[in-house]
């Protein structure tokens, strides 16, 4: 679990990371180092804050940062992609900074198109995660952060809850909480601990791939039966980023809209293997899934076994290739059904 | 009419709730309610689990009406002469037994009605829509509580709107007063529900008729004002008008609000009232099925062209048409706005868009800017 080291995990710290962002945001636009900044403000609904596209200095005190930070915002990116005119100036979390990394070394943007202002994270909360703490029927009105907790106001009721116990699942066995790259670093000298211990990380999906694989499969067709083929997860993925995804071709058509669970499980197979070796757990498409499907099962399962195989962990170098470019004689192929 | 008037409103016990639901099972009705299906909710067949009303199920009620894909026919193309071709879907769908769906919130009833506009206006009748439409009686719970993410009463909806509901349930303390709205409403209670000559025998018992007077001013009670005006506060009217402003199409404004979005159709998939479609064909081996399915403006594939052209190439003119057809276009042609204000597209998109929002700043912007 991610901490602010410097006490409480005070607003304190929070509060200087909120105030740097924003003066280096200014500046960044000022001085036409960046001509939109990309960060988080306030959001409509308890719990959330929004993305933010800023071109104007003085809008920079909109920009916020809490535990409700949720969205990867490497997400817009590659639709700068190409343009020259542009550098793109954006917060970045330790996870966030690693598709980030991915998306320079697939070519979607070049590093000196962004600026980069890294967090050091402590963890973001999972919306599902409290609504079951509080109950799903309790309506929250409004949510406030108070060093290590969170307190939740409703109708006739005033909850407060430790944010450690609603940290999302990626957030909890975190083990680059310090963005790997940034042009500056926002609350330089905070530190937040991680975890060492990368098996932690694959605790939650132990029990799934351990089932024999007809329980597996059939809890695997169970989820993917519910699922509605919104394809949000897909679009929240930063390494998603295809022009034309598989699904979506016509000819020839691949996969149907038709909800036949082949076609639902085509694209959910296709997807992971589509991000294999480039996923970073960031948790962006499960947190996008409007009806909650853990899709992490997948991911974490598949980073399991490139770590396993090959001793890589995606987006961390951005001298090295892309696992995917990469071959040797020797390479495992015992994944290899 | 000849009959004896039955009295005009029932109250029944929350506890209740099952053995109406059973009743009406007995009577020979499929009753949908919400029901779970993983983390989420969506009207289901309510079989022996007890029934929960959720204050809002994930998944709209228009799936019952207007399923996420639907076989229209199906056709043999085997040999190259036998081309054969059955209206299976009409089969089907007219073979649907009588339903009753417990447990809808009343923007969703509305939706229904919104969707009768497209799927059975004077021009068209879509026959498996329509069918079920014509098989299902809706039994609606009005809303105490409004989620941080209702403005039904801004679209002219409200937590107790009656429109589309065949019955409307309004909560007390411990109990609910059940008010027979449509003429199927009281024919279904007086079927159910028997009424003798001495009030109600057997089963009928947990419906006990009240005073129309003194319950009204018990339901009233529970609509304070101040909870109303958390359903509202969204200027629907002037966003319209803004919106249908000529030069509304190219205001500046869309450049700044669709930015954030993803793309995706969570939105629209989750909207009671969005009813876009698409038909393929599913073939398998010698024979197959004409399927219709949801589909969605904020994909690309929505308009892109066999020439290769897409008239809407990014994701700003896809997200102003979601916008449009539902505060503009369906205005025109139907006279009322497509948003019954449930909340669903606020509180399940992945990055907070909006439509809240979206309306105040057309409302205070105007449409030309
Ligand atoms: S697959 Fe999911 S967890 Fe992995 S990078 Fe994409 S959004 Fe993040
Ligand atoms: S976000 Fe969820 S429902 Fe939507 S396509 Fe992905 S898994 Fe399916
Ligand atoms: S507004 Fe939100 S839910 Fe709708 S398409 Fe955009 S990102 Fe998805
Ligand atoms: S547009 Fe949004 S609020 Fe309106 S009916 Fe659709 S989902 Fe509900």
């Amino acid at each position: 679990m991610n901490k602010m080291t410097d006490g409480a995990a005070g607003n304190g710290a929070r509060d200087t990371i909120q105030e740097g962002i924003r003066k280096i945001a200014a500046k960044m636009l000022e001085s036409g180092e960046a001509q939109v900044f990309i960060g988080y403000e306030e959001g409509t609904l308890p719990l959330r804050t929004t993305p933010a596209f800023i071109t104007c200095p003085e809008d920079t005190v909109r920009l916020v940062w809490t535990p409700f930070c949720e969205n990867n915002l490497t997400v817009y990116l590659p639709e700068y992609k190409g343009r020259d005119d542009v550098t793109v100036g954006l917060i970045v979390k330790g996870c966030d900074v690693r598709t980030l990394v991915n998306l320079i070394l697939e070519n979607q943007i070049s590093r000196d198109r962004v600026k980069i202002i890294g967090v050091p994270c402590e963890g973001v909360i999972d919306r599902a995660k409290v609504a079951k703490v509080l109950g799903t029927d309790r309506i929250i009105r409004d949510s406030k952060v108070a060093g290590p907790s969170l307190v939740l106001e409703g109708d006739g009721f005033e909850v407060e809850i430790e944010i450690e116990d609603v940290l999302a699942d990626p957030c909890e066995a975190c083990r680059h909480p310090v963005p790997v790259i940034y042009d500056v670093l926002a609350g330089n000298g905070y530190e937040v601990s991680k975890d060492e211990n990368p098996e932690r990380a694959y605790l939650e999906i132990k029990q799934f791939v351990e089932l024999p694989s007809d329980e597996r499969f059939s809890f695997f067709a169970r989820k993917i039966e519910e699922c509605i083929q919104c394809y949000a997860c897909r679009q929240a993925c930063p390494l998603c980023y295809c022009p034309e995804c598989f699904v979506d071709r016509q000819t020839p058509k691949w996969v149907s809209r038709w909800r036949g669970l082949s076609d639902k499980i085509l694209f959910h197979l296709g997807r992971v293997l589509h991000v294999a070796g480039r996923c970073v757990d960031c948790g962006a498409c499960r947190r996008a899934c409007p009806v909650g499907i853990d899709l992490r099962l997948l991911t974490k399962h598949m980073e399991k076994v490139v770590s396993d195989s090959f001793g890589y962990e995606s987006g961390l170098d951005l001298d090295g290739l892309p696992l995917l470019a990469t071959y040797r004689r020797d390479d495992p192929d015992d994944f290899i059904l | 009419m000849e009959d004896r008037a039955g009295p005009e409103l029932f109250k029944i016990a929350k506890t209740g709730l099952d053995s109406f639901a059973g009743a009406l099972k007995k009577a020979s009705y499929e009753v949908l309610a919400p029901v779970q299906d993983g983390e989420a909710t969506r009207f289901g067949v309510l079989s022996d689990e007890e029934i929960q009303i959720p204050r809002l199920s994930t998944r709209p009620l228009k799936e019952l009406f207007f399923p996420q894909d639907e076989p229209l026919l199906s056709f043999g193309c085997g040999g190259a002469e036998a081309m054969s071709v059955e209206a299976s879907g009409v089969v089907a769908s007219e073979s649907i037994s009588p339903r009753v769906v417990l447990g809808a919130r009343p923007c969703d009833a509305r939706s229904l009605v919104l969707l009768d506009n497209v799927f059975v206006s004077s021009e068209y009748r879509d026959p498996y829509y329509a069918v079920r439409r014509e098989k299902t009686v809706i039994i609606t719970f009005a809303c105490l509580s409004p989620g941080a993410a209702c403005f039904c009463e801004s679209t002219g909806s409200g937590p107790y709107d009656e429109t589309g509901s065949d019955i409307l349930f309004m909560g007390l303390a411990d109990s609910y007063v059940v008010k027979p709205v449509s003429e199927r409403g009281k024919g279904l209670l007086k079927e159910v529900f028997p009424l003798s000559e001495d009030g109600f025998s057997g089963e009928s018992c947990i419906l006990h008729p009240v005073d129309g007077e003194d319950i009204q001013a018990a339901v009233d009670a529970t609509r304070a004002e101040e909870k109303l005006a958390a359903f509202a506060g969204v200027p629907v009217e002037a966003a319209v008008a803004a919106l249908q402003d000529v030069d509304a199409f190219d205001a500046s404004t869309w450049e700044e609000i669709y930015r954030k979005c993803l793309g995706c159709a969570v939105c629209t998939y989750l909207c009671p009232t969005c009813h876009c479609f698409d038909i393929g064909d599913e073939i398998v081996g010698a024979s197959g099925e004409r399927v219709r399915n949801w589909d969605s403006c904020m994909f690309p594939l929505f308009t892109l062209h066999a020439s290769g052209h897409n008239p809407r190439p990014s994701k700003k003119e896809r997200f102003r048409q979601r916008v449009m057809h539902k505060f503009s276009y369906f205005v025109e042609n139907n006279g009322c706005v497509a948003c019954v204000g449930c909340g669903r597209c606020v509180e399940a998109c992945p990055v907070n868009q909006d439509m809240r929002q979206i309306l105040s700043v057309f409302a205070s912007r105007g449409g030309g800017s």
